[in-house]
């Protein structure tokens, strides 16, 4: 999947609760309108999940921080996320 | 579910703070100012019906979006403070007492739908805060 489209936030949850089953990440809420995903590197995302939609941009981002992070692949980013 | 539970939490965490306000350190507070980064780059654009953008923050980068220019200068300050890892009882007391805000003229710029896309860098904080700390 090269490219992104927006992706509802109960999509995105979804993709969270696969996500909290990996090793070293924690979700926790970054204030009222953000979840922090937390790498056990100490590095910390935040997602807009107050929001309807979280915007492709932003879903790229996410992808690019946890695949650098090691995390996930892209191929496992993308199979959970649609 | 998942989001809901999460939402609950932090909904629980608010009320909880204002019935029991959560302690709060004067020299942790201070130590938490002193990470914020001296100035902030911000990038932004029209997408969606969102107002989309890219925040760097010295060697820290995030991308935020917001409804609209409050929400999405909301978004940005409580998106530093994620990444800066500050406890959101500490951030609670950061963003009450205001941290990042645009130029009026950025923030006009961000008000006016015509306006596509721009970027702007400042950070802004009372400073007689952490010194009153």
């Amino acid at each position: 999947m090269g490219e992104y489209a927006n992706i509802s936030s109960k999509k995105l949850s979804q993709f969270l609760q696969w996500l909290s089953r990996k090793p070293g990440i924690t979700l926790d809420p970054g204030g009222r309108h953000n979840i922090k995903v937390q790498a056990s590197t100490g590095s910390a995302f935040p997602l807009p999940l107050s929001h309807r939609e979280v915007n492709k941009y932003i879903v790229k981002g996410f992808r690019d921080w946890l695949v650098k992070g090691g995390v996930c692949t892209q191929e496992e980013f993308d199979e959970h996320i649609t | 579910m998942f989001l809901t539970v999460l939402r609950i939490q932090t909904w629980f965490k608010h009320v909880r703070s204002k019935v029991v306000p959560p302690e709060i350190i004067p020299e942790v507070l201070v130590a938490y100012y002193q990470k914020l980064p001296s100035n902030i780059q911000v990038s932004w654009w029209r997408d969606d019906g969102y107002i989309v953008g890219n925040v760097e923050a010295g060697a820290l980068t995030f991308p935020t979006q917001g409804k609209n220019a409050e929400d999405f200068i909301r978004m940005i300050n409580e998106g530093l403070l994620v990444v800066l890892n500050v406890p959101i009882e500490y951030s609670t007391v950061i963003l009450a007492n205001g941290l990042f805000a645009p130029s009026r003229i950025e923030r006009e710029k961000l008000e006016n739908s015509d306006v596509l896309q721009s970027n702007f860098g400042l950070l802004s904080f009372p400073s007689e805060m952490v010194t009153a700390a």
